[in-house]
């Protein structure tokens, strides 16, 4: 069983009746009533004893932004007398920020029944709604170098709650600032950030074809008589949702097929329709044949290399998706509406595949799914493993963690599970500042071959002490696995801890419940001595010669980091 | 007389309710405890609760035919005033007696 995140509530209106829809996923703790800046600026408070992981600050505008109060009652304010006292709020949210994982604040709102000034509600000189759109904006801005403080659209959730949204009578009561419905919809956003934070988010989203992606069965009407565009509404609903499935695709929700049909009928389909949205190279792989469908799915995603917690199954088809979700309950189906025009509705609505960053890989990543699944067809033509990866040209190129690359580090160290020696979680600050302590540095491997890009993943950490180098981090995307990448990993490690003088590489394994790959690496590939076994098993490699690097790999160092120069990594002074 | 609503149907919408504004409590029937040291919601629920209850209610009157139609009495008045104190407001049951009551009361 999970185990509940420790969520501390900061608030300048009575919020204990947010609780209840905030469990199972958090165990709540809630400031004291009144006191919302205190908790905030006062770490050695007993309300941080409990030491929580996460923090949400909600709090009314006129409040928490007393010139906005004055804006209200009609006294002369300006804007900037309004974002000074946004600042101050951002100060006291940066002060919390350092005690938590992640911060959540909920933007600011009015109450849905005022009217405010009418026509001039948008007014830059005195309109309402116009500062609190900038105070938003400002504050957005103002939190963004801190990198986890994450603001969140309330105002979707007043739209969604309607008039049930804010009710003076339960403000008179209870000093309840927002009705059942904002705590319903608040609850499953801030159960989406979390996911996201937790590196939990969907990845993969598996796709049915007929009546899904189009309107008719290929195999019986073939792909000119398919439902799709032209001047039909439901044909133009289809379309629509192909194009946001694409558009997730583009940040990097990757699509796959598995679909009861004859392949080459249905991928004609994605050939030739003029107003198919969705080609081939959209997908990271099918599975189009007669078989049952969860063995097909699983299939595929363990092609993919995904968990299938990953993934997200959609099908018109109400007994599929019931198959489905009792044979492989990790697998996420959501119902899913019988109206073809409500489908794209349905996918906007979907809360699992929120990210805390879109990186360039990430918008790249369908493509490089789609060069594995043609390395995969590589491998199925080539005799040895040796030889396929001989023909693969592999090349690795390790470079010191930066500002370029901090991103990608970071969202990599948070979310890798199977490959990951320690499973050290850390925001970009805490992972930017041990990288510059003294003696210790943290490198980054980006992977490519002849068939595209993988990007940066690959994460290694090393820290001096004494005469001993230790990994202290030692994780890898599970894309790029058994590729000897890791064992490059750690011939990179061992040149730098020889050339630093070190006489012994360490390495401590940290056991998970998922991370089971990396211990069989490190006790069969890595060419480490196992030294003590377990949970906490630690290997040890004697520094008199580096740790080999596979014969068929290319290793790039632009930097220089192996060298003599400025950038250095071997560390001078053991 | 004005609109009846039988008591099982009230049951029904007050466990609707219930069940809007916490949606963690499970198995809800009228032996339910709103208030009371075994209360499955606190202080601040309760006023949420008879809050969206006044609201749903107050609705379903307004579109009763015209000669049921009637304003029913704020539930948290009565519950702020001391009523709620004491049996009408004890439970899930007790609560859609009490509404039974106040509807059908009225000439």
């Amino acid at each position: 069983m999970v185990e509940p995140i420790r969520l501390l509530l900061v608030s300048d209106f009575t919020i204990s009746g947010w609780r209840p829809f905030l469990t199972p996923e958090f165990k709540t703790i809630v400031a004291p009533f009144g006191q919302a800046a205190a908790t905030l600026m006062d770490g050695n408070s007993e309300i941080w004893r409990d030491q929580p992981e996460m923090a949400c600050v909600w709090t009314l505008p006129e409040m928490a932004v007393p010139a906005f109060g004055e804006l209200l009652e009609h006294k002369p304010v300006t804007l900037a007398n309004v974002l000074a006292d946004v600042d101050m709020f951002a100060t006291r949210l940066h002060a919390a920020a350092n005690r938590v994982q992640a911060l959540f604040v909920p933007s600011w709102t009015l109450p849905v029944y005022d009217r405010g000034l009418g026509v001039l509600n948008m007014s830059p000189e005195v309109g309402p709604a116009y500062f609190l759109q900038k105070m938003n904006l400002h504050l957005a801005e103002s939190v963004r170098e801190q990198g986890n403080i994450h603001l969140l659209d309330a105002g979707r959730w007043l739209s969604l709650a309607g008039q049930g949204a804010t009710n003076p009578k339960l403000w008179f009561a209870g000093k309840i600032a927002f009705g059942p419905a904002v705590m319903k919809a608040a609850a499953e956003d801030l159960k989406a950030a979390a996911r996201a934070v937790m590196g939990k988010s969907r990845k993969l989203i598996l796709l049915d074809l007929d009546d899904t992606l189009w309107g008719g069965v290929v195999g019986e009407i073939g792909w000119e008589n398919l439902n799709l565009g032209g001047h039909d509404p439901v044909g133009e609903a289809y379309v629509a949702f192909q194009q946001r499935l694409k558009t997730l695709a583009n940040r990097g929700i990757a699509l796959g097929i598995v679909s009861k049909n004859e392949e080459e009928i249905a991928l004609q389909a994605f050939d030739n329709h003029p107003e198919m949205v969705l080609r081939r190279d959209d997908f990271v792989g099918w599975r189009i044949n007669w078989r049952d469908k969860a063995e097909n799915l699983a299939e595929l995603v363990s092609e993919v290399s995904v968990g299938l917690d990953a993934v997200v199954f959609i099908d018109d088809h109400p007994a599929e998706r019931a198959r489905i979700g009792q044979a492989l309950p990790d697998v996420l189906v959501p119902d899913w509406p019988t109206d073809k025009m409500l489908f794209v509705q349905a996918l906007a609505q979907l809360d699992c595949f929120d990210t805390l960053n879109i990186t360039a890989e990430d918008r790249s990543r369908t493509a490089m799914y789609v060069s594995e699944r043609k390395r995969r067809d590589l491998h199925k033509g080539v005799q040895s493993l040796d030889e396929y990866l001989s023909s693969l040209d592999l090349e690795i190129t390790v470079e010191a963690l930066n500002s370029a690359n901090i991103k990608r580090a970071t969202q990599l160290l948070n979310k890798t599970n199977q490959l990951n020696l320690a499973t050290r979680r850390m925001t970009e600050a805490e992972l930017t500042a041990w990288n510059e302590t003294e003696n210790q540095a943290v490198l980054t491997y980006r992977v490519a071959d002849r068939f595209g890009d993988y990007g940066l993943t690959g994460l290694a950490s090393l820290q001096f002490e004494g005469s001993q180098a230790n990994v202290s981090d030692f994780l890898l995307s599970c894309r790029v696995m058994g590729r000897g990448v890791e064992q490059t990993m750690l011939h990179v490690l061992s040149l730098i801890a020889e050339r630093s003088g070190a006489t012994v590489l360490r390495a401590r394994y940290f056991a998970t419940p998922r991370n089971v790959p990396c211990k069989r690496f490190f006790d069969e590939k890595s060419g480490m001595s196992l030294e003590e076994d377990g949970d906490q098993a630690r290997y040890s490699w004697d520094l008199s010669q580096p740790l080999p690097i596979p014969y068929y790999l290319r290793l790039r160092d632009p930097g220089q980091l192996l060298g003599d120069g400025p950038n250095s990594l071997i560390v001078a002074t053991l | 007389m004005a609109g009846r609503i039988a008591t099982d149907e009230l049951v029904k919408t007050v466990a609707s309710a219930l069940q809007s504004v916490a949606p963690d409590v499970e198995d809800i029937s009228a032996a339910t405890p709103l208030t009371g040291e075994d209360a499955v919601i606190d202080s601040v629920g309760l006023v949420s609760l008879l809050v969206t209850l006044e609201e749903s209610l107050q609705q379903r009157l307004k579109d009763s035919p015209a000669d049921q139609q009637f304003e029913l009495p704020p539930l948290l008045l009565q519950q702020e005033s001391g009523e709620g104190s004491g049996k009408p407001f004890r439970t899930v049951g007790s609560l859609a007696e009490h509404i039974a009551e106040l509807v059908s009361s009225n000439p």
